[in-house]
């Protein structure tokens, strides 16, 4: 019987002789597998955005700076270590460890409009300060948390391993009206934007925070690195209606690109099959069977949408690089999202296939020689035993 | 001739007439055009192991939906095919597949060759699914091209081919697993004269010397002079049988 190593070289011909028909699938699932991880890297930090929908800051404190990932954080410490400065919180809104296990702490501003909008109240008061959280109420019935309670959290930043535990005091319990928001919030000023901001430097009231991010710009200047600090409320708003105004083109963009994967891929196997039934038939005939012809389907498929899935990956990372840097929109596709849109590529160009391969499979060796419909559900044919 | 093709010791052929390899019982087939249509009309065969049967008859007589039957690329709508002993009716698409690849080699009016397979890679198809091992099946494809006389030609595409040299090919290729019925169907009708005349002496030597079981469908005299029987085939049935000249 013939193995992966008779039926690969074929395949591999095949490939090279349908070119622009393999090429077009494989584009496709590159595209659409680019977009996916375009969109679903800015799906999480859109989501969090558009639920929190800001309003104009009313900041509590003087909390002003943002600073860019590009900075390190010992850099930020060393420059934010002079007068000023009241405190200098790293990434709050990555993922945080909690009693309650692996969950997203986010930030919000703290602002009354947010909390009318996004969620109910249920018991004390909304966070105010750095050291503040507020816990949905899934969480304070899990953990046993109240208001005057303490929460130990570690913030990780991307990439790295999570930092000392911190105690949050729980100042108030809310009911999400969405599940989005079904995670603690801390009081920040301003909304993070996952991949962009390292930290939130906290401005002691009455000092210049013009004045701080002067010395950080410079200090950054001088090491060589880049990296952006943004010293009022206006950009970080700014920041974050920009990626309210992507949350829904993305959305639509991820349903289009699968759509458009989906059904290029089945057209061009399908048109593929109908133009390939003499060789199929010549197969047939020479004894391939329905593995073999399975087989070579998937391999010639599989190679294409590999190639494609490969260059999808690529492109994504790179369109989510320039997107980033050019257009100043959140976008930081991870591991998980990038293996997400392999998976449901994958998955979608593999539905495409099953047509072509059932009707290749089905199809007598006379019905493809004779261009014959083929049907898959058939009678079965009487034959008599008589002999 | 290399152990690699193997040789039927002499007289063999003849010896072996007698013992049926394929048989057809009662075979029917039905075609729905307005009308039901019988092509095959209760045929009954039997072909001897080394036979050399020529099937003829005008178009439309059910010549080549036999063939068909013979070689388990179609189903009967009654009756059955029994090769080496196995009836297609108990086998599923690839139990056919099987049979073919093992026991039947084909050969088309059309050559139908892979177009973008040289000729070596078109002879060594039916081997690679029979999972016969690499330098085995090159070796066997190198030599059956050498014997149809295209040893010099076994790179190049179909299209660079000549009818006559993609019908030795398809030849070479219908011989690749050493099958032991060959299907012809009007393996001549798309080939001069000169070249068909060829065709039929490859047919008769392979027939002679390796002692397999040609059945083929032709409206060309050329092979009657290699057959041992002529079947005239008219509306479906078999309605005449012949002695060929070797009969």
């Amino acid at each position: 019987m013939a193995g992966w190593s008779d039926v690969l070289p074929l395949a591999g011909r095949n490939l090279r002789t349908w070119w622009v028909r393999y090429a077009i699938l494989g584009g496709l699932a590159g595209l659409g597998l680019a977009t996916f991880v375009v969109a679903s890297g800015s799906w999480r930090v859109v989501a969090c955005a558009a639920a929190l929908a800001v309003e104009p800051l009313d900041l509590p404190a003087a909390v002003v700076l943002r600073t860019s990932a590009a900075v390190p954080p010992p850099l930020l410490e060393e420059v934010l270590a002079g007068p000023g400065v009241a405190a200098v919180d790293f990434a709050r809104v990555e993922r945080g460890l909690t009693v309650a296990g692996d969950v997203d702490v986010w930030a919000f501003p703290p602002d009354a409009a947010v909390l009318a909008r996004g969620l109910e109240l249920v018991a004390g008061r909304g966070a105010r300060g750095p050291d503040e959280v507020m816990v949905p109420l899934t969480l304070s019935r899990l953990a046993g948390l109240e208001p005057g309670g303490r929460l130990p959290v570690r913030f990780m930043l991307p990439g790295e391993r999570p930092g000392p535990v911190r105690e949050l005091r729980v100042v108030g319990v809310f009911r999400p009206v969405s599940r989005l928001l079904d995670v603690p919030l801390i009081s920040m000023a301003g909304v993070s934007v996952a991949g962009q901001t390292a930290a939130f430097i906290h401005v002691r009231p009455g000092e210049d925070p013009d004045e701080i991010a002067g010395r950080l710009r410079a200090r950054l200047q001088a090491s060589g690195m880049q990296g952006t600090v943004m010293t009022a409320a206006t950009p970080i708003r700014e920041a974050t209606l920009r990626s309210a105004d992507v949350f829904g083109p993305t959305r639509r963009a991820l349903a289009l690109a699968l759509g458009f994967v989906g059904l290029g891929s089945f057209t061009v196997l399908l048109a593929g099959f109908l133009d390939r039934k003499r060789e199929l038939a010549i197969l047939k005939t020479v004894g391939a069977d329905q593995r073999v012809i399975g087989a070579l389907f998937l391999a010639e498929v599989g190679l294409a949408a590999g190639l494609g899935v490969l260059a999808g990956v690529a492109g994504g990372l790179w369109a989510a690089g320039w997107v980033r840097a050019a257009l100043a929109r959140p976008v930081e596709p991870g591991a998980a999202s990038v293996a997400w849109g392999v998976v449901v590529t994958l998955a979608v160009v593999g539905l495409s296939v099953l047509l072509p391969l059932a009707l290749a499979r089905a199809a007598t060796v006379n019905q493809l020689l004779t261009d014959a419909r083929v049907h898959l559900v058939t009678q079965r044919v009487r034959i008599g035993r008589g002999a | 001739m290399s152990p690699a093709v193997s040789r039927l010791p002499e007289g063999a052929a003849t010896a072996a007439l007698a013992e049926p390899v394929l048989r057809a019982v009662h075979l029917n087939k039905a075609f729905y055009l307005g009308e039901t249509i019988y092509a095959v009309s209760d045929v009954n065969l039997a072909i001897g192991q080394g036979e050399f049967v020529v099937v003829t008859g005008p178009s439309g007589s059910g010549k080549s939906t036999l063939l068909s039957l013979l070689g388990g690329l179609d189903r009967p709508i009654s009756g059955d095919v029994i090769l080496d002993g196995h009836r297609y009716s108990r086998f599923n698409e690839n139990g056919l597949a099987n049979l073919r690849r093992t026991k039947i080699g084909f050969i088309f009016q059309f050559f139908n060759l892979i177009h973008h397979l040289s000729a070596l890679e078109n002879v060594l198809l039916p081997m690679s699914f029979a999972g016969i091992p690499r330098r085995q099946r090159l070796e066997r494809a190198e030599e059956l091209l050498d014997l149809v006389g295209l040893g010099q030609r076994r790179h190049h595409l179909p299209l660079q081919l000549s009818g006559g040299e993609q019908q030795r090919v398809a030849i070479a290729r219908a011989l690749a697993n050493q099958p032991k019925v060959v299907l012809a169907d009007e393996p001549t009708g798309n080939l001069d004269s000169k070249t068909s005349e060829e065709v039929g002496r490859l047919f008769a030597r392979f027939n002679r010397e390796l002692g397999q079981t040609f059945v083929v469908v032709s409206h060309a005299e050329v092979f009657h002079a290699h057959a041992h029987r002529v079947l005239h085939m008219h509306d479906g049935r078999i309605v005449r049988v012949d002695q060929g000249q070797r009969g």
